[in-house]
């Protein structure tokens, strides 16, 4: 019994934890489909490979916009 | 004469961590399951395969949670979080290299860190994870022998 205590208490802990973390707002996806025309706006669509050319993402958790070229995932310096 | 039980004592505060570590991550990306497939998709090494890992690590971490709280299965799962910790810390050094503008899909408030933070964060852990192994062998052979020679 006391060899299964400490787990507990952090499986408590755990449970705990994530259920009173914030939810994050959602990630949102910009991408410009083929790499020309109007930017669009996705919450699930993603940048993926070859899909798209350009691509941003806003990521709250680091409280930045990033943006990358599909292909490689390669971030551009500054946004179009 | 009582056996010496700080090496078991020791073990169990690392596994205490690990669940509180793997548990907590994996439910954080079950929450926003959304927000983590999105955020794993723009990785160029994991993206093409974000909807399959999106399930499989929390499960994994799931899995490996119950392996430590099972006591008869603890050096299981503390070999499984180990191994574990060397994929992420990985994933986070090729992150590091290539890719370090892009966002952390660790799930919860560990997303916060930076990548360096990160990856000091995940070689303690692996650190704690190698010792926990080699006291575990020897809380083993400690409770063995105590068990044969009368008090």
């Amino acid at each position: 019994m006391k060899r299964i205590m400490l787990v507990m208490i952090a499986a408590v802990m755990a449970v705990g934890l994530s259920a009173f973390t914030p939810p994050e707002p959602p990630v949102t996806v910009y991408f410009q489909d083929g790499g020309t025309g109007p930017w669009l706006s996705a919450n699930l669509t993603p940048c993926q490979a070859g899909s798209v050319q350009q691509c941003i993402v806003t990521t709250p958790s680091h409280g930045d916009e990033q943006i990358f070229d599909a292909p490689n995932g390669n971030p551009y310096t500054s946004k179009p | 004469m009582k056996p010496n039980r700080l090496p078991l004592l020791l073990t169990e505060i690392v596994a205490a961590l690990f669940v509180l570590l793997f548990l907590y991550t994996a439910l954080s990306k079950l929450k926003d399951m959304n927000g983590f497939v999105v955020a794993m998709q723009q990785s160029p090494l994991i993206g093409s395969a974000a909807h399959l890992l999106s399930w499989f690590i929390p499960t994994v971490e799931l899995s490996v949670t119950i392996l430590l709280i099972i006591p008869r299965m603890r050096s299981i799962g503390l070999v499984a979080s180990t191994l574990l910790m060397i994929f992420f810390t990985g994933y986070v050094v090729y992150m590091i290299l290539y890719s370090s503008k892009l966002p952390c899909t660790c799930g919860g408030i560990i997303e916060a860190m930076s990548w360096k933070a990160h990856l000091i964060f995940n070689s303690m852990f692996l650190l704690l994870g190698a010792a926990a192994i080699i006291f575990s062998k020897n809380a083993f052979i400690m409770i063995n022998r105590s068990s044969r020679i009368p008090e």
